[in-house]
């Protein structure tokens, strides 16, 4: 039996092949009829200028707008041999950080030195690693999160579909039963607009103050990410991490160990105001917000100015369906918001609730409850501790 | 079509619109290779403006589509006139007739700049305002040039129409449409160009004030304002500012007053109205416009 080998590549396509290969290497996807059409535009194009090449690449390699100056750096690191472009970080999946060389070490030594009280977060940022308990069996959580979720307060969707009553009269159904029936008519059809659950957003605080709640966040961030609601989850320390994708893994160790090994702010301190900024200032992210509740985890612990959490949470309050602080502190039945920062943003939340349990959260979800407010109304405003409510006057 | 990405450039010039290197080149390849052409972008950066001014260029006519969430094949590609049909029905008792015909079909934008490829631009405006299930109709649209019309057959463009999509990327759109697109990334332009793209759009307006707009813009933009002006709202704050000063010399003073043209947004206009810590009376806005009008 022979092996069909590929026919060689021309010679001066070679190098644009290799270029190709050089920015994947770098974390670039690149998908092959994108190559054709990077060719057939360097063909059109001629071309008479290097750096025709380059805007070649840009219209048919599309990097993304965040990573075109460093595609231009790889393209100048390849093709002028300048100097090296700096590498970014690659997610690296499956990896225990315990398994790393020196590993062990690591998480010992910085845990000590993180910062317990949360308030004191400077200028200057500190990697940690984090490790989770491993075999922890969640059903129960996933069965406590899917009883609450179906409750949760549904949108319509704006695409008209067949139903058997509806808003309005389905013409195109009816025209082919009366074509069926050979011109006769036989019975009205509908339409309506379906609905569906309104998105839920999680931001989770994983600095050194809330290390204790850390792992029961994310173990309900899994279950509510594997229910019926679409979510989206990020963390927050000194610095904004979507977690969304990790999230969706089907196994939640494979999804805590993931996410360990895809941040490193972990039980460090906060920029809570700086952190939200960041969500807000993607477009894509920023657009999860709109109409979806919202639920930030996190002891609110912003100590200096607040004014950016501030405004970053007023922004938050008109994108959002509902917007939730939950905090464990909120555990304890005394508890009040007595930060500036949090009294400073009282009156933009629908919710403070508790959290760091997961009762205490299940119970918080179920605040929203879709069959008690089925239309966005005026916002109630409650603080909502594990066994009292209180009315907030806004 | 074009021998160059610079004949093509100097066409669009004609046009009123002026595209950098890498916009005219993005074109240049797009009609070229017969591929639709994905544009993103911060908004009012004029990207919308690229498919109009190619429909001018081109002496074509534009056929515009607007997206939104909820929109359906029915508003993109046909829809049968139902109630018409029905009708006909009614009124044909033992007649045949043909009830998919032409006389009983609507056609929407897709299908319309399908069947006149020759002589349409295709604008697909704010492609990530619509959902993912038109966007993988989109797809198939964009892959064939094709539109499958289970009662009339597939109708096919005779050749590949010049297709502009935009978007501002308020969501992540997927990576197989990207794929099947040329792509250019809009972002505001150098400032001399700017001042090019004012003197150009605003008319009557000056061009130490144009270039005092564009300083003054460029000075909001950098304040990470909720909402960034774009090119659009510096060319109608020149146009606004030049009405407002009127030959008084009070040019600070003329775009304080016109600040409505530029900053459209309450947040914004409270914080750059917010006098500075340690300031008597000076405030962001302040700042801005005097070392605008100073240049």
């Amino acid at each position: 039996m022979t092996t069909l080998q590929p026919p060689p590549l021309p010679d001066p396509v070679r190098p644009l092949i290799g270029f190709v290969r050089y920015i994947r290497q770098h974390g670039f996807t690149v998908a092959p009829e994108q190559i054709t059409s990077f060719l057939t535009a360097i063909r059109l194009l001629g071309p008479d200028h290097p750096d025709q090449i380059r805007l070649a690449g840009h219209a048919t390699l599309a990097p993304p707008a965040e990573s075109r100056h460093r595609f231009d750096e790889l393209y100048r690191g390849f093709f002028f041999g300048e100097a090296n472009p700096p590498t970014e970080p690659r997610v690296k999946s499956n990896i225990d950080p315990a398994t790393r060389p020196g590993g062990e070490d690591l998480e010992p030594l910085q845990v000590s030195r993180a910062n317990k009280s949360g308030q004191v977060a400077s200028g200057a940022s500190m990697s940690s690693l984090r490790h989770f308990s491993p075999h922890i069996d969640d059903a129960a959580l996933r069965q406590l999160v899917g009883t609450v979720v179906r409750r949760l307060p549904t949108r319509h969707r704006l695409r008209f579909t067949a139903a058997a009553e509806g808003e309005r009269l389905d013409f195109r159904s009816a025209m082919r039963d009366m074509v069926r029936y050979d011109g006769d008519f036989q019975r009205l059809k509908y339409a309506s607009r379906p609905e569906v659950p309104r998105p839920v957003v999680l931001v989770i605080d994983i600095s050194g103050s809330m290390k204790a709640h850390t792992e029961i966040h994310l173990r309900f961030a899994h279950a509510i990410t594997h229910s019926s609601v679409p979510v989206s989850t990020y963390l927050i320390g000194s610095k904004l991490t979507p977690l969304t994708p990790i999230m969706k893994r089907k196994d939640l160790q494979t999804a805590l160990d993931e996410a360990s090994a895809y941040t490193d702010d972990w039980d460090g301190g906060t920029r809570i105001g700086s952190a939200l900024d960041q969500l807000l200032a993607v477009p894509c992210q920023a657009n999860q917000l709109r109409g979806a509740l919202v639920f930030v985890l996190s002891d609110g612990l912003e100590r200096g100015d607040h004014r950016q959490m501030v405004a970053a949470c007023r922004r938050i309050t008109r994108l959002a369906h509902r917007f939730a602080w939950l905090t464990p502190l909120a555990l304890d039945p005394e508890f009040s918001p007595r930060t500036a920062a949090l009294q400073a943003i009282l009156p933009l939340l629908d919710l403070v609730g508790a959290s760091g349990d997961p009762d205490a959260l299940a119970h918080a979800l179920s605040q929203f409850d879709g069959r008690r407010s089925r239309s966005p109304g005026r916002r109630r405003q409650s603080i909502d501790t594990t066994d009292r409510q209180l009315e907030v006057r806004p | 079509m074009f021998a160059s990405p610079e004949t093509l450039s100097a066409r669009l010039a004609s046009a009123n619109y002026l595209a950098n290197e890498g916009l005219s080149t993005a074109i240049f390849l797009a009609l070229g290779m017969g591929k639709p052409l994905l544009l993103e972008g911060p908004p009012g950066v004029g990207k919308t403006e690229v498919a109009l001014a190619l429909a001018n260029g081109l002496e074509r006519n534009l056929v515009r589509l607007q997206c939104y969430e909820g929109i359906d094949a029915g508003h993109a590609l046909y829809e049968w006139n139902y109630a018409n049909q029905l009708l006909a029905i009614r009124q044909s008792s033992d007649r045949k007739i043909d009830l998919y015909s032409d006389d009983y079909l609507i056609e929407r934008p897709l299908l319309r700049a399908l069947r006149a490829a020759d002589d349409t631009v295709l604008l697909i405006d704010e492609v990530d305002r619509a959902d993912h299930e038109f966007e993988a109709l989109l797809l198939e649209f964009l892959a064939d040039y094709a539109i499958s019309i289970p009662e009339r057959g597939t109708v096919r463009a005779s050749t590949p129409p010049v297709v502009i999509l935009t978007s501002n990327r308020t969501r992540q759109l997927h990576e197989a449409l990207r794929r099947r697109c040329l792509y250019h990334w809009i972002d505001y332009p150098e400032p001399d160009m700017e001042e090019r793209i004012v003197m150009m759009r605003a008319g009557d307006v000056a061009a130490a004030t144009a270039k005092a707009v564009v300083a003054a813009v460029n000075g909001l933009r950098r304040l990470h304002l909720t909402k960034a002006p774009g090119i659009a709202e510096g060319v109608e704050w020149a146009q606004a500012a030049t009405l407002l000063e009127s030959g008084t010399g009070q040019w600070p003073d003329a775009f304080r007053r016109s600040i409505g043209a530029v900053i459209k947004d309450e947040e914004d206009l409270r914080f750059l109205m917010t006098p500075l810590a340690g300031e008597t009376s000076a405030d962001p806005l302040d700042s801005v416009l005097v070392q605008a009008c100073s240049r």
